[in-house]
């Protein structure tokens, strides 16, 4: 039985590493389906100490788990990805607990909508609690083109080619695999405060992966940097994107 | 002796002859029942081959203070293994930026061959086990560190199927070296594997098994119901690990639905649901206690009595807490206490007059 249990144990240790190295290699077979290439505002440095010598990089996105409907995805939207507003009888908005769903998303690079809340950012300038302030915009033109994610999610869809005929533009669009999260806000009526009817609400609560490894060589030039905030982007990264949606960093330049 | 077939069993003939040791010098005092000194001479040479032979074979604990040594090395044994995983955690994190890939990839796939060779080494040379659980319990955390960094270097998303992994691996350690911790980390491993595989199938994402705790519950109702049809002769501490396991899973997936009706799957209203659940949750526990006293399985008596407890209080606190002045809320507690008490003796008493007869 001892024999028996080492040997399943092995066999557990080799076959494991062994599908996951094949979904590596299965990933990357072909060349990239996708090639982008972000700055440091897209791909900040994740926090390092001195318990941990890697390098990685947290992809970065505008509005992130900001539930804001007019940036965000919309009903249709949502609904097309599977999840399901409809309120049972007897049940109320609030009752309705809708799970994370995994879709493919397309990330929208310094697009119209980004000009937009760009635009609405330096409208509402000095307006505290304002959208978008919580955004992370300051409403400084300038200062925002320098320091704020570009990336946008337009839409969303269950079929990665669909959403890559609506977007055919690989330097403008990055699509990805993403949890999207959806609830319904009430809608009160202002003066009795009875709810009205509801919002459907949803965004991008995790990209998968967010977290991107920056293997040697690269991690070099990385490492003596450390995570900074609202300045000028000190590096620009080339990712590339596998059949799988798994990102690997092909290239990294400083600037 | 043929009879015996594992420490478990070996360790309760040994604690059965101190105790039949203890009786007869207590009925000798009372004059009750005297025996020959040429009888005494003869039960006290069986005895003490008996118990010669057990310590041999099976490494039991043949005195007080061993038995209370043997708990001071199975506690040694735990945080020294969990001490050691912590180590070979940072050790890798602090270096594994310096190497290329290949080599991060050769340094992770041999951490858990290594301690696997070391773990099959030691447990040739031991009997007693304490040494074997260490090095299992680094080789375990060392193929959870395997494939999360494994991942992490290919930026792979992560699956639940790395839960199948280690609770497979948790398995064979568990089986092939006769270790209890080992198999509470493989079981525990495969319900979230389940759990997370039904959030998947529903069209969920599998991270998000906690908000559905419904899907825990067959991986708990499978770990209850696996001892009764799977005997496990040589590893009889096995059958408590899938109960104790079971239980906790059931138990918890009762509460948190009893609480929050809204992470349901059931087309049914939010108090409706939890209070289906509530009821379950109560009748489970009943159930954990009446089976545990029936068939005298300390640890589902113990969880179910626990968990009794906890949906009580759990709910005289949600009904009563707000309104209630709290003098009369903990009065009432305290009162609850003493019944259930009360409840508890005669259950004893009963299960007292059970043994008996």
């Amino acid at each position: 039985m001892k024999r028996t249990g080492l040997v399943f144990a092995v066999g557990v240790v080799l076959v494991s590493n062994g599908i996951a190295l094949i979904g590596v290699a299965r990933n990357r077979a072909g060349g990239p389906v996708e090639t982008i290439e972000l700055t440091e505002r897209e791909l900040p440095l994740q926090n390092t100490d001195q318990e941990n010598s890697g390098v990685g990089l947290r992809l970065q996105w505008f509005g992130q788990s900001l539930p804001i409907a007019d940036i965000a995805l919309d009903q249709t939207k949502l609904e097309k990805v599977g999840f399901d507003f409809r309120i049972p009888a007897g049940m109320s908005g609030k009752d309705l607990a809708l799970l994370p769903r995994i879709a493919y998303v397309a990330l929208e690079y310094g697009g119209e909508v980004w000009e937009q809340w760009l635009q609405k950012a330096e409208n509402e300038r000095g307006q505290s609690q304002s959208t978008v302030q919580r955004s992370g915009v300051t409403g400084d033109l300038e200062r925002d083109r320098m320091t704020v994610s570009h990336l946008v999610p337009v839409d969303a869809s269950t079929s990665m080619p669909d959403l890559r005929r609506l977007y055919p533009d690989q330097s403008k669009y990055l699509i990805v695999r993403a949890v999207l999260v959806a609830r319904l806000d009430e809608v009160k009526d202002p003066i009795t405060q009875t709810v009205t009817s509801y919002n459907c609400v949803g965004y991008v609560s995790e990209i998968l992966p967010s977290y991107i490894n920056v293997p040697l060589p690269y991690a070099r030039l990385l490492s003596p940097l450390k995570p900074q905030t609202g300045l000028a982007p000190r590096y620009t990264v080339t990712l590339k994107y596998g059949r799988n949606l798994e990102p690997w960093v092909a290239d990294v330049k400083l600037h | 002796m043929a009879d015996i077939s594992g420490k478990k069993q070996a360790q309760e003939r040994v604690d059965r002859i101190h105790a039949f040791r203890r009786e007869l010098d207590q009925l000798a005092r009372d004059e009750a029942l005297i025996l020959s000194d040429e009888q005494r001479v003869r039960l006290d040479d069986h005895l003490d081959k008996t118990l010669g032979e057990l310590a041999g074979r099976f490494d039991v604990d043949v005195s007080e203070s061993q038995k209370q040594i043997s708990l001071a090395m199975r506690i040694a044994s735990a945080l020294g293994g969990l001490a050691l995983c912590a180590a070979v955690f940072l050790f890798f994190y602090r270096y594994w930026g310096l190497l290329t890939t290949p080599l991060q990839l050769g340094v992770l796939i041999a951490i858990p061959l290594l301690a696997l060779i070391a773990t099959e080494l030691v447990s040739t040379k031991e009997r007693t086990l304490y040494y074997t659980s260490l090095l299992a319990l680094v080789a375990f955390a060392s193929l959870v560190l395997n494939l999360t960094v494994l991942g992490t270097i290919f930026n792979v998303a992560p699956t639940q199927n790395a839960f199948l992994a280690w609770g497979a691996f948790g398995l064979a350690l568990a089986y092939g070296y006769r270790l209890r911790l080992e198999l509470a980390g493989g079981l525990i491993s495969l319900v979230i594997f389940v759990a997370a595989s039904i959030t998947a199938l529903s069209g969920g994402s599998w991270d998000a098994a906690t908000e559905r705790p419904e899907t825990f519950l067959p991986g708990g109702l499978a770990l209850l119901a696996i001892p009764l049809v799977l005997r496990h002769g040589k590893h009889s501490g096995f059958p408590a690990i899938y109960r104790l396991c079971g239980l906790l899973f059931v138990f918890l997936a009762l509460l948190v639905l009893g609480n929050e009706g809204r992470l349901t799957f059931l087309p049914f209203t939010r108090k409706a649901v939890q209070g289906i659940y509530q009821m379950s949750g109560f009748g489970a526990a009943v159930i954990a206690i009446w089976a545990g006293v029936r068939h005298r399985l300390t640890e589902s008596v113990n969880l179910g009595s626990a968990f009794f407890a906890i949906y009580l209080f759990n709910r005289l606190f949600v009904w009563w807490w707000d309104w209630m002045p709290k003098y009369l809320f903990f009065l009432i507690i305290g009162l609850i206490a003493l019944v259930l008490l009360a409840v508890f003796r005669r259950l004893r008493a009963g299960s007292a007059k059970m043994e008996t007869a």
